[in-house]
This record gives structure tokens, sequence and C-alpha cells, in this order.
């Protein structure tokens, strides 16, 4: 009787164990991820050119087949940088303050990812993200702000992994990184389309 | 593995947020502002008079219409100093005779008035304690009356005329330099004093090609 009991623990446990990895092939049919969002400007360096720490990003896909998915994404992120008491000349006359730059970006598109190993533990994926972005950049100085918002068309090349937390979590670590650029345009700012890299840590709820 | 997975989504949400610069780190100096007329040859003046007030003009009906003769003159000491260093000499004012340059020294304040706060517009805020705190759970502050706030700008405004080329036909007298100075006043004089002070200094410094 013990014996049969021992073999049968150890059938258990070899099925348990086949069936464990076997989820590592589970595909899922989509998931929702958050991730913070963390923005190194690439132009545009002399209205700030100091990466930003304050972003995050939500984001939807869903697999069309078990290597493709299409999603959408909304992020944001903001930074901004202290310039200390210089004089501006300008035509006829000069300017004497410190100030503070900001800027405030949110982009926002759909998306296409294909996934190299789409029943593994890792799951590697690449896409592009087409959309949108609005941005707003200020200056404050003295009690003053000088505004400006615009948008513009969004591109952004993606590489990244679902680094799943186990056989049967149904939540993965997700990483990413991607290059974003954006047509937005300010002269008074001299502004003229906005490039970044940004990374993404975050996690992935898959259903 | 659940509890990392919260932890992160906790940090990645912290560090997520819109991040705005704190402006209360900006320097409480004036901004400084000059302008002048890039076909006025400043090597071409050699004397100035300056006005002996200065006056103020704001929309504050408690006002005075000039500031007060120990104030005044401080920042007229200071203009002539810049203009004395600069090469220029001095004609006081009620002397007959002309001088190339006139100068003449003003100042604005400006009583602006915020918008209006209710009361409770802090409410939740870290550090304010809410009714809860008191022990009534459900309830909420109530006020029966309502405020806004108000604060003062101050500017000091340094103009320098062409007296030596005036245009008689037309009646037309250049003002070939414009220094402006211009903050948030303080509930003390004698700070609102030093930041314009300070301006007028910076006003020439930035302005070397004011120089005989």
């Amino acid at each position: 009787m013990k014996k049969i009991f021992f073999t049968s623990i150890l059938l258990l446990s070899i099925l348990i164990d086949k069936s464990a990895q076997a989820q590592y092939g589970y595909v899922p049919n989509g998931f929702f991820a958050f991730a913070w969002d963390i923005n190194v400007p690439l132009n545009n360096k002399d209205f700030i050119e100091r990466t930003s720490f304050y972003g995050g990003k939500i984001e939807g896909r869903t697999f069309i087949t078990p290597k493709f998915s299409v999603g959408g994404e909304l992020s944001w992120n903001s930074s901004y940088q202290y310039q200390p008491k210089r004089t501006y000349q300008f035509d006829g006359g000069a300017v004497t303050t410190d100030l503070y730059k900001y800027v405030y970006n949110v982009p926002f598109n759909l998306n296409a990812h294909y996934y190299f190993m789409d029943d593994k533990l890792i799951m590697p994926f690449a896409g592009l993200g087409v959309g949108a972005m609005y941005s707003e950049q200020d200056v404050y100085f003295n009690i003053y702000n000088l505004y400006s918002n615009n948008w513009g068309f969004l591109l952004r090349p993606e590489a990244g992994a679902l680094i799943k937390f186990g056989s049967n979590s149904t939540t993965a670590a997700f990483l990413g990184v991607r290059y974003n650029y954006a047509t937005n345009r300010e002269s008074d700012f001299n502004i003229n389309k906005i490039k970044s890299l940004s990374f993404q840590v975050g996690i992935a709820f898959m259903q | 593995m659940k509890k990392i997975a919260f932890l992160l989504l906790i940090v990645g949400l912290s560090f997520g947020c819109r991040k705005e610069p704190n402006l209360s780190n900006l320097s409480d100096d004036f901004l400084v502002a000059t302008f002048y007329d890039e076909e006025a040859i400043f090597t071409d003046y050699v004397t100035y008079k300056i006005v002996d007030k200065v006056g103020i003009i704001s929309n504050d009906p408690n006002s005075d219409t000039v500031l007060s003769t120990t104030i005044g003159n401080q920042l007229i000491n200071r203009v002539k100093s810049n203009m004395n260093s600069r090469g220029y000499v001095n004609f006081p004012l009620d002397t007959s005779a002309d001088a190339d340059l006139g100068i003449n020294i003003f100042t604005i304040k400006e009583l602006s008035e915020g918008n209006v706060i209710s009361p409770g517009y802090w409410w939740g805020y870290p550090g304010y304690y809410d009714p809860y705190y008191w022990g009534c759970f459900d309830c909420y502050y109530y006020y029966p009356y309502s405020y806004s706030y108000s604060y003062n700008t101050g500017t000091v405004i340094i103009e320098i005329m062409d007296l030596k080329n005036v245009d008689a036909n037309n009646d037309k007298v250049r003002v070939i330099w414009t220094g402006l100075g211009n903050g948030l006043l303080s509930d003390y004089i004698s700070v609102d004093l030093q930041y314009a002070l300070n301006s007028i200094d910076q006003a020439f410094i930035q302005s070397p090609y004011i120089q005989r």
C-alpha cells in the first residue's frame, strides 16, 4: 500500500512538473500592463536635457496569433530644469532672470508587436506604435509663466520582453525600450520635433 | 511573487505621477529687462540731467503718487552712480545749461487680485487636519464666508532720453534706453528697495554699450 502511495505521489509530482512546464507554453489572449517610464531626451536639449523619471504608461494588447498582437497605449512623462540667473541677449535688449523650464508629454498610440518565443517563460518582442503626442512647454520666471502646447504625429519602434513570474502565474514583468519620434513644433521655444529614448519597467496582467 | 508584482506596481505609479517644479525656489530678485535704440551712439553724449522725484503709478487707491524722498533719492543716486561710472557728467536739474541726456525714473505698484479661494481648497492636503481628526467622522468644515488673496507687484523704470537731438519740428524726444525691474513685492520696504537698487545695477550691467 505504501509502495502504491509513494508511486502515486511520484507520478503526481512528475505530472505536476510536466504541467508546470506546459504552463510556460501558455499563450495569453492578451494583457494589460502598467509601467514606470523613464524618458531620455535626444534633442531640444537647449530647452530640457534632463532625463525624466516621472513618467508611466498603461497599455493593453490582444493576441491575433500566438506570435502577433495589436493594442493601444497611453503614456506620460514630465521633466523640469532650473536655469540659474543669467542674462539673455536679444536684438535691441536683454533680460536677466532665473527660471524653470518644464515639459509634459502625453503620447498615445496604437501598436503591433511580434513575439519571437511565444511559448517560453521569457517572451521577447519587437513592435511599432503609431499615434499622436500632446506636449506642453512652460517657462516660469519671477511671477510669470510662458506657456505653449502642441500636438504631433508619433512613431515609436519598440523592443522588450515579458518575463512570466512562474508557471501558473498570470502576471509577468514588463521590460521595454523604445525610440520616440514626434513631430511637435514650437517656434517660441525653438522646439522642432521631439525625439527621445525611453525605458519601461512594469507589470503585465495576462488573460 | 504577487507581493513583488504589487510592490513594483506601487513604485511605478508613484514615480509615474506628473512632477512640476517648486516655484518657491525661484529667486525673489526682480526680473530685469532692458531695451535700447540700436541707432543710438551712446559715446556721442557727455552730460545728463536726472529727475529729482520718483513717481508711483498705481491702481491702488491708497497708494502715494510720489516715493518718499528717502527712498526716491536712493534710487536716483544709484542711477547717477552708474551713469557717472560710465563716464557721463551729471548736471543738476535746476541748472540752466542744457544736458545731452535726460533720465526719468518712476515706479509702478500694481495691486493684483488673485483668484477667489474657497476655504477648504486645501482639503485632503498632507498636514491638513480634516474633521475626522477632531472625532467627527462624516463631517466637513463649513465656512460662512469666502475670501480672496491679493499680491503687489512693483516695477522700477528708468528711461534715458536724447535731449541733444530733439526733433523740434515733430515735438519728439527720443527715448534711447529703457531699464525695467519687476517682481513681487515683499511686506518690507527695505527688502523691496534692495530689489529695486539691485535691478538698477543689473540694468546697467547688461547694457555695456552705455559708455562714453
